[in-house]
């Protein structure tokens, strides 16, 4: 299954800066990304900014990766330089089209 | 009770029909498929299909010919209703995955595949005999519909539950977290819809001359009815209600 260009933005930088492997970072960034209900083929650069910044840090903080909440303040900032990726058609973006407009 | 089933099958067509032209006109400006499916699924079921179903059983009453190729339009169009259910679903719930590809080309395929048997069995033998008389593809036909409704409840019901988890983060709008749901339950009530309709084909008669189907459907259309507009044309109020934190924390 393909990924979402902000979930391997994250796993990389995770597998960079921290002592976690591929496998425990991507594991990481899953399991942060089911607990918001965002799936990492479609999740957007917004939504990451705001798992990084909500959800990741106790996540790493439970792997014991330390000073996370340092790693997630710099993995917000280098989200937001990412391309807008929001062109993707999701079922939140189409369920938010039918009922636009109405009034 | 039978004014009770006029009166939601008349509520259910009126709102099937605001409903469904609203969704056209969202598709027309956006020209994206998933609107334009649902908008042929909403019109095409209940506005078109369902009293196209009831003017086959008038002509026979009546006695006057035709009635086979009425009924041949009025399921042709229902089942072209109810695939464009099982392609919105593939497309907006399950776009990537193989296994939805399979199942909304089964789908599609059971839904069609047995209109023309069954319409030679009303020519030969009248809507009530046909239908009994070619009750495996009548059986195929219900459970490839029952089998879309219930995907598209399902789905629908799944991305509600995962909407939760985004609301609780601000990543997603109560009204739209709602929409997942009320789809659900409008998709259910069909669900429940061809349930009955099954139950009195195995009874051995025709839905469409059932009493029991006729309050079922009038009930089920009622609650169909608020569904469709609540998600697709809510009003002011509804969606204020929504936006206070304690409905939107069970929306």
């Amino acid at each position: 299954m393909s990924v979402a260009r902000s979930f391997a933005h994250v796993c990389d930088a995770l597998e960079s800066r921290t002592t976690l492997n591929r496998l425990e970072a991507r594991g990481t960034v899953r399991l942060a990304l089911k607990e918001a209900g965002l799936d990492p083929s479609s999740v957007t650069a917004r939504q990451m900014g705001v798992v990084v910044e909500r959800i990741l840090p106790g996540q790493l903080q439970s792997r014991g990766v330390g000073d996370p909440d340092s790693i997630c303040r710099d993995l917000a900032i280098s989200l937001a330089s990412l391309p807008s990726d929001e062109a993707s058609e999701t079922p939140e973006s189409v369920f938010g089209r039918l009922g636009e407009s109405s009034r | 009770m039978q004014w009770i089933s006029l009166l939601g099958v008349g509520i259910q067509a009126i709102a099937s029909l605001v409903v469904g032209l609203r969704l056209a006109s969202i598709a027309r400006r956006t020209r994206r498929f998933p609107e334009l499916a649902l908008s042929l699924a909403t019109l095409l079921g209940t506005v078109v299909g369902y009293p196209l179903g009831l003017l086959a059983i008038a002509l026979e009453r009546a006695g006057m010919p035709g009635v086979a190729p009425v009924f041949f339009i009025a399921a042709s169009v229902m089942m072209t209703g109810v695939s464009m259910n099982y392609f919105f679903t593939w497309r907006v719930f399950r776009r990537g995955a193989p296994f939805a590809v399979v199942l909304c080309g089964l789908g599609v395929w059971l839904l069609f595949a047995p209109i023309g048997a069954v319409a030679v069995h009303v020519g030969l033998y009248g809507i009530d005999r046909g239908i009994q008389s070619s009750s495996v593809w009548v059986a195929l036909a219900v459970g490839a519909v029952l089998g879309g409704y219930a995907w598209t409840a399902f789905e629908s019901f799944r991305y509600y539950l995962t909407s939760r988890r985004q609301l609780r983060l601000g990543l997603i709008q109560a009204s739209v977290s709602n929409r997942f749901l009320l789809w659900s339950l409008a998709s259910a009530c069909f669900l429940a819809i061809v349930i009955t309709a099954g139950v009195v084909v195995r009874l051995g008669s025709n839905p469409l001359q059932s009493a029991g189907f006729s309050l079922a459907v009038g009930g089920l259309g009622l609650v169909n009815s608020t569904c469709n507009v609540l998600c697709f044309l809510p009003p002011q109020w509804y969606l204020d209600w929504l936006g206070r934190p304690r409905a939107a924390a069970g929306a």
